[in-house]
């Protein structure tokens, strides 16, 4: 569905957002895993048409992304990484607004407009003006607007970060509702997000993609090399020097310890890998992970 | 104190290093230095006082207050709200910083930038005031103490107090706009303060003023330039300032303790909101949850859904904020100040006719117009992103147009309002006043046509202006720039409408309504137009959408907007710029012949290089005038020929003469009989013709000419308004050859003069000039035989000096032929209209006003007020020339009135359409250009110095004398007073040195004073019969012509000899008295009081400059006692009032009054030259009970 092609992107003073980046991003949920920099935003405003690379290509669809910005805005959803509202304007007023400039006129607004309110909970607080909401129903009222005139592609940057666990539950409910007939793309830092919903996976560095693929693959792929170990807080330093150490977990007082190594290291038990241990030796693998931490 | 120190380093800091703050700087620098260099005209002074002495500087330094509110409000608002704006706040407000440390901290962050920009300003003008290519005889002697005292008692204060107030509002109700409210309510207080300020009142309002530019105005009001030069205000101005320090420091004070470090949303002071919708949330149903699939549209008609949308959003925008109701606040009162402010001469009431009405469209709205083009496209386009949903909506699929021409279109929309507003408002005044013929379609074409397309242009600048900018401030920095640059264009001699982005005021006449301004104006609407869709075109492909990391990037987004939708719009655009702008091109550069303000100026230059060594060579002149000219009204065309016999007047033979023909006219045939034309100019208008045998004195020749004058197309500048399709008024010189040398012509100011090469300017021939004592204007040395044949259109009547011979229609025309019944001067009238006429008589004399149907109000007021003056005038001076007199009504292009044989031309917006009750229903036009038929006229002074004191001052004393003769003598003491004020005040405007009266060389207010005084000293009866004697002596001489000398004489030989050193010192001299009551008592006698008045009176003579010296004093002065006790005393009947003789120094003063007196005071109407006469009356003491 979506082709990312050789997009690069420097910006001026050198920085360079995106190297060469290539992906493949079929129908249902995509995520797209990164620390803070690594150029995720820079990627989901790209695809978003409101920056351009400097090469590369992106279609969609069939459509040449970089060449017709209309015709993707016309079956794009997109919720930013921060956005406002106009001040003094309700939520309901913001979201007919939107769905105008979405092409959705008539008798048919009011109720999609409605409609949506509904489904993401917001229908009580439709009179409030958006810039007084709350950080979940702000949210709520951001995949509301992303959802009008159902995209076929929907792109929602860091969407999570700062909703307690029953609005992040429910944000993540309607994008798993949505997901099933869209290309969804969700950019996260948050791996448990990505783990739970979706399908395919990119991991992203330094503008780079490091990885791709599907999760239960690359779990799978490591099946074997991943040890645990729960130590005292005065070993862990020791560990660390002989071993690749992926993560280092409280647990109960103590710290539980994982390590990549093929051979069962001296000590240590087998674990069974999760996506953030991918994520994690991944970016160990490419210097972006401080092993000594 | 380090906390406090930290916080403002680190606001410098960021202030410094904002783009805006470079660009302000830079901006201030260079309007001072433009204004100081003279390119761009800020402050209106005298051309004597020296533009580096501290009065030029305050001159535009107060004018430049108002720009210079922007950058600090910028600053201060910054400062203070930029933590709520970046999201900052929650980071600095938890450190344990106090809050009035903070924010004073952040206001000396904002003031220092400000005075930067203050620095930098003077900083320009000093450059500028070096600068090699200036006129330096303006230029005084360096001195650091002027520009010392304008930073320390303008600058530093001034920016101190808006810096302080500003910053104030900032902190309190943390809103820009609201912080620019406050800047606009300062400008309004000084603008009503300005307006309303009337000497006698004015002080408060001068302590008051927020610019102070009033206190500068009335502490300097009667000062000369001499005093401009030399001295520094240290009185209202630095107290205004002192004033407003104290206010400042009050505000600051305030905010100080009221401003709180928290993120509440609540700012201390803030409009509060209704909340709505609470109440109504849970009334609504709550719709079942359902699978919707919308239908999304992109049809062209949903593309204007998706605009109505935008629009209906972006107009909210405007209409829910408080400052759109503060700017509408601003224009009502504007408007009403310009309503009471409308007033013709002797400030009289004018009735608020629609035409009277729609000047104020421009005048009185182009300021809200410009408040809300700077303001609210800042507020509109950069709004996306203040509020930060731009990545959501940037993201939609609207198309690329939409967000700019919303923008747009709301702006064009909320302008529209205000301009129905300003409709209404007038309508509203014209209904308060009684007058109910609204005209409502001349409104609508006017506020909407005419003004309201301009000011949506104007907001379309501004709009792609913002468009560009990064920021907002930015971007209204950048406007701002635009909005001073382009009045100044034409300023700075680009006046070319094709270059002068704007359209340009169009006068709208009852007479000959929008007339010949429509077309060009029309024209200018579709070249301006165009350009504005170019630009909003060029704003579509610029305007973000997403981010942009370079301009390249931008620039390439651009590119790709650049569709064939656009390239089409943009193509069309284009083709109509440069269609129309050829059209215009063709009517303003070839059908007609365009020059540049300086190219005029090289014109007249040349001319007079060329020729100017003619302008004495002896001339024959108008022995009689047969002519004919065919008027065509709809063409703006006029055909005028006919033959003209030419006398020798001089005691010399003539062997060759110029004739001087206006060069807009188009010369068709003209001839001198014996005579071969030697030389000629058609592009100026010189013809040099030769004798054949020099023309000996006493013999004469014929000269016959054809010429037309035509109006083809329209042009570039200064239309003619003299050929029109509904009140043509033209002169002779306009339309004929003149024998002579056109000195009209000359440049007169001679800093002008020497850029073009020219010596000075002859100052005016000295008193008594053999030379020019035979020649009355260029042209004439006589008076002629006139006869004139005039045809005009069947509707209209054409008009000229002399007798109606006869008048009959041929052609499908209307005939009339005038002839003089005896000779008088060439200054023919040529008048032609839809008049209506009314008809009276003067014992034998014809009396005719030719008026426009429209203007019927006066009619009956000017025939009584002729009659009245031809009266006086001929029982007081000499009987009336002429058998007729015909007042004629002229298109509002004509200011005022004019007099010639018999004729007054009066404009429509003058005499025609005042409110006459405030004067007895007496038109105070019609007195004065009828007194010209005797001073102007019969006495014909020779162009030299003292010449108005034949003419004009005469005239004014005339006016006065017949006001005195018939009315009560609160109108003569009013135009006394009125005088006295206008004399004091022209002194600090002279531009050459002052004369005394006898060789005065302009029209002034002192000549009626001291005629009048003249004549309340030694009686009416003896200054009249000197008048008399005069007129018998010199009624119709123009070789040689009288002088102000003959006059003098005149009075000398009837007033006596104890009068004669008041003669010399009213006329020949310039002399000031200081008059002051320095106690008044009374005590009761039999039969009455006596009052005791003790005096101080001093006599001063000043020189050309107003530097005086004290001299001893013997004169006669008016003593007066009043029982009552106003200021104004103009209105009462004093008790008391005799003539005393006063000497210099205290002496005492007894006199007796019959009732009991309540003040005491010296020359109270006026009628001697004093600065200050606030010290002349003193309220007497209460009278014991008891008597002696």
């Amino acid at each position: 569905m979506l082709n990312l092609t050789g997009i690069s992107k420097t910006y001026p003073g050198g920085t360079q957002a995106l190297q060469d980046i290539h992906l493949d991003v079929p129908r249902g949920m995509f995520g797209l895993l990164g620390p803070n920099g690594a150029g995720k935003s820079t990627l989901m405003r790209t695809v978003a048409t409101l920056q351009q690379p400097d090469r590369g290509s992106i279609t969609f669809n069939g459509i040449d992304i970089l060449q017709d910005k209309t015709a993707l805005r016309r079956t794009l959803g997109y919720l930013p990484q921060e956005f406002g509202a106009y001040p003094r304007t309700s939520a309901l007023a913001m979201l007919r607004h939107l769905a105008a400039l979405k092409g959705i006129h008539g008798s048919q607004r009011q109720q999609v407009v409605e409609n949506l309110l509904v489904k993401t909970n917001l229908w009580d607080a439709r009179n409030k003006s958006v810039d007084k909401f709350s950080g979940g129903m702000k949210q709520r009222f951001g995949i509301a607007q992303a959802l009008l005139g159902n995209p076929t592609l929907l792109i929602v940057d860091e969407p999570t970060a700062g909703l307690d666990p029953a609005e992040r539950r429910r944000f993540l409910n309607v994008l798993a509702e949505v997901g099933e007939e869209t290309v969804v793309i969700l950019s996260t830092h948050i791996v448990d997000d990505v783990e739970e919903l979706c399908a395919q996976v990119a991991i992203m560095g330094r503008g780079r993609i490091l990885k791709a693929g599907e999760p239960l693959q690359m779990i799978r792929e490591m099946n074997g090399k991943l040890w645990a170990r729960v130590v005292k807080r005065e070993e862990v330093a020791e560990i660390r020097a002989r071993h690749t150490v992926l993560s280092t977990r409280l647990k109960a007082g103590s710290t539980e310890i994982r390590a990549l190594s093929d051979t069962q290291p001296e000590g240590m038990q087998p674990a069974a890998p999760e996506l953030e241990d991918v994520y994690f030796s991944t970016l160990i693998e490419h210097n972006l992970k401080d092993n000594l931490e | 104190m380090r906390a406090l120190l930290e916080v403002m380093q680190f606001e410098i800091r960021y202030q410094l290093r904002s783009p805006f703050f470079l660009g302000a700087l830079l901006m201030f620098a260079l309007i001072h230095f433009l204004s100081f260099t003279g390119v761009v005209n800020i402050g209106d002074i005298s051309n004597q006082v020296a533009i580096n002495r501290a009065y030029a500087m305050l001159n535009t330094e107060l004018a430049l207050f108002i720009f210079g509110m922007l950058p600090i409000v910028a600053f201060v608002t910054t400062a203070i709200t930029r933590d709520f704006e970046h999201a900052t706040a929650s980071l600095i407000y938890v450190t344990p910083i106090s809050p009035r440390t903070f924010a004073l901290g952040r206001f000396l962050g904002a003031l220092s930038p400000a005075l930067l920009i203050g620095l930098a300003g003077l900083l320009g003008a000093m450059i500028g005031t070096f600068m090699p290519w200036l006129d330096q005889e303006r230029i005084a002697p360096f001195s650091l103490l002027p520009w010392a005292y304008i930073f320390f008692v303008v600058i530093l204060p001034s920016t101190l107090v808006l810096c302080a107030i500003f910053f104030s509002v900032a902190a309190l109700t943390r809103s820009f706009a609201l912080t620019y409210a406050a800047a606009m309510a300062f400008f309004v207080a000084d603008v009503l303060l300005n307006l309303y300020a009337k000497p006698g009142n004015d002080t408060w309002f001068a302590l008051a003023d927020p610019s102070a530019r009033l206190a500068v105005a009335v502490e300097t009001r009667y000062w000369t330039v001499a005093e401009l030069n030399a001295n520094l205000p240290w009185g209202l101005l630095p107290q205004n300032r002192l004033l407003w320090l104290m206010v400042a420091l009050a505000a600051l004070l305030l905010a100080l303790l009221r401003f709180r470090l928290d993120l509440a949303e609540k700012a201390p002071f803030r409009f509060k909101r209704r909340s709505r919708g609470a109440a109504t949330t849970q009334q609504t149903r709550r719709p079942a949850k359902q699978k919707i699939t919308p239908v999304q549209s992109f049809s062209p008609r949903a593309s204007f859904a998706q605009f109505v949308s935008q629009l209906k959003l972006d107009l909210s925008c405007v209409l829910k904020s408080p400052l759109i109701y503060i700017i509408l606040a601003l224009e009502i009162i504007n408007l009403i100040g310009e309503f009471q402010g409308n007033v013709g001469l002797l400030n009289t009431p004018l009735y608020p006719l629609t035409s009277q009405m729609l000047p104020f469209l421009r005048v009185g709205m182009l300021g809200p117009i410009l408040l809300v083009g700077l303001w609210y496209p800042a507020e509109l386009i950069h709004r996306e992103r203040a509020s930060g949903i731009d990545e959501i909506i940037n993201a939609s699929p609207f198309p690329d147009w939409l967000m700019i021409l919303s923008k747009t279109t709301a702006l064009c929309v909320v302008v529209n309002a205000l301009m129905l507003v300003a409709v209404g408002a007038s309508m509203a005044w014209q209904a308060a006043a009684g007058y109910t013929n609204f005209e409502p379609g001349l409104y609508l074409q006017s506020a909407f046509i005419y003004n309201g397309i301009y000011y949506c242009m104007l907001c379309a600048l501004a709009v792609v202006i913002q468009a560009i900018s990064p920021n907002k401030w930015m971007g209204m920095l950048l406007t701002l720039g635009v909005y001073i640059a382009l009045p100044s264009l034409a300023l700075m001699g680009f006046d070319h409408a094709l270059i002068n982005f704007g359209i340009p005021e169009a006068v709208y006449s009852d007479m000959n309504g929008f007339g010949h301004v429509a077309k060009p104006v029309f024209s200018l609407i579709a070249y301006w137009g165009a350009f504005c869709v170019l630009l909003l075109i060029a704003g579509l492909l610029l305007y973000p959408r997403g981010n942009y990391s370079s301009a390249r990037e931008r620039l390439r987004d651009a590119r790709a907007r650049f569709g064939a939708g656009v390239r089409g719009a943009a193509g069309l655009a284009a083709i109509a710029f440069i269609g129309v702008g050829g059209w215009i091109f063709y009517n303003t550069n070839i059908l007609n012949e365009y020059l540049t303000p300086y190219k005029r100026l090289q014109r007249k230059a040349d001319y007079e290089k060329a020729y100017g060594r003619h302008e004495d060579a002896p001339s024959p002149s108008y022995d009689s005038i047969d002519m004919a000219i065919d008027i065509f009204p709809e063409e703006r065309r006029l055909e005028s020929r006919g033959s003209a016999i030419l006398g020798n007047h001089k005691k010399a033979p003539i062997s060759e003469f110029v004739v001087s023909v206006n060069p807009a006219l188009r010369m068709n045939q003209m001839a001198v009989e014996n005579a071969t034309l030697a030389q000629s100019d058609k592009a100026q208008g010189f013809y040099l013709y030769r004798f054949n045998a020099a023309l000996a004195p006493g013999a004469t020749v014929k000269m016959t000419w054809n010429v037309t004058c035509r109006n083809e197309g329209f042009v570039a500048a200064d239309p003619d308004n003299k050929v029109v399709a509904n009140g043509v008024y033209v002169n002779n010189i306009d339309v004929t050859p003149i024998p002579g040398y056109d000195n009209n012509r000359r440049i007169t100011d001679n800093a002008q003069r020497r850029k073009y090469g020219l010596p000075p300017a002859p100052r005016t021939a000295a008193l008594g000039d053999p030379a020019r004592l035979y020649k009355l204007a260029f042209g004439v040395d006589s008076r002629t035989d006139f006869e004139i044949v005039l045809s005009t259109s069947a509707d209209q009547i054409a008009v000229a000096p002399g007798v109606l011979q006869k008048e009959w229609r041929q052609g499908g025309r209307r005939y009339f032929h005038y002839k003089a019944e005896a000779p008088i001067l060439p200054y023919i009238s040529i008048n032609s209209a839809r008049y209506e006429v009314a008809r009276d008589r003067w014992n034998d004399v014809e009396l005719e006003i030719y008026y426009d149907p429209k203007h019927p109000f006066n009619i009956a007021a000017m025939m009584a007020t002729a009659k009245r003056a031809l009266e006086f005038f001929s029982k007081e001076f000499a009987p009336y020339e002429y058998s007729y007199l015909r007042i004629l009504e002229c298109p509002r292009y004509l200011k005022g009135a004019r007099f010639h044989p018999g004729t007054v031309p009066y404009s429509e917006g003058a005499g025609f359409v005042n409110d006459l009750r405030e004067w007895e229903n007496v038109d105070y036009g019609v007195i004065h250009e009828l007194a010209h038929m005797w001073w102007g006229l019969r006495i014909t002074g020779a162009q030299m110095q003292g010449r108005q004191m034949l003419n004009e001052n005469m005239v004014e004393y005339a006016t006065q004398m017949l006001f005195r003769e018939y009315y009560p003598p609160v109108y003569i003491n009013r135009l006394t007073r009125g005088r006295l004020g206008g004399y004091l005040d022209s002194r600090s405007d002279e531009d050459e040195a002052e004369l005394p009266l006898m060789y005065a060389e302009e029209r002034g207010h002192k000549g009626p004073l001291a005629l009048y005084a003249l004549q309340d000293i030694i009686g009416k009866e003896k200054l009249h019969q000197a008048l008399r004697n005069f007129l018998r002596d010199y009624s119709f001489q123009t070789s040689p012509c009288p002088t102000s000398r003959d006059l003098i004489n005149a009075l000398r030989a009837e007033a006596g000899p104890e009068y004669q050193q008041l003669i010399t010192d009213l006329f020949e001299r310039i002399v000031l008295y200081d008059l002051q009551v320095d106690a008044a008592s009374a005590r009761k006698v039999d039969g009455g009081y006596e009052v005791t008045i003790e005096v101080t009176a001093r006599q001063f003579e000043a020189d050309g400059r107003g530097k005086e010296t004290e001299e001893p004093l013997d004169s006669w002065f008016d003593v007066a006692v009043f029982a009552e006790t106003r200021e104004n005393l103009d209105g009462v009947t004093p008790l008391y009032i005799a003539k005393h003789r006063l000497r210099s120094g205290k002496q005492v003063l007894t006199v007796r009054t019959s009732e009991r007196p309540g003040i005491a005071a010296l020359d109270p109407f006026h009628k001697r030259v004093e600065r200050s006469a606030e010290n002349n009356s003193r309220i007497i003491a209460a009278p014991p009970i008891t008597g002696p």
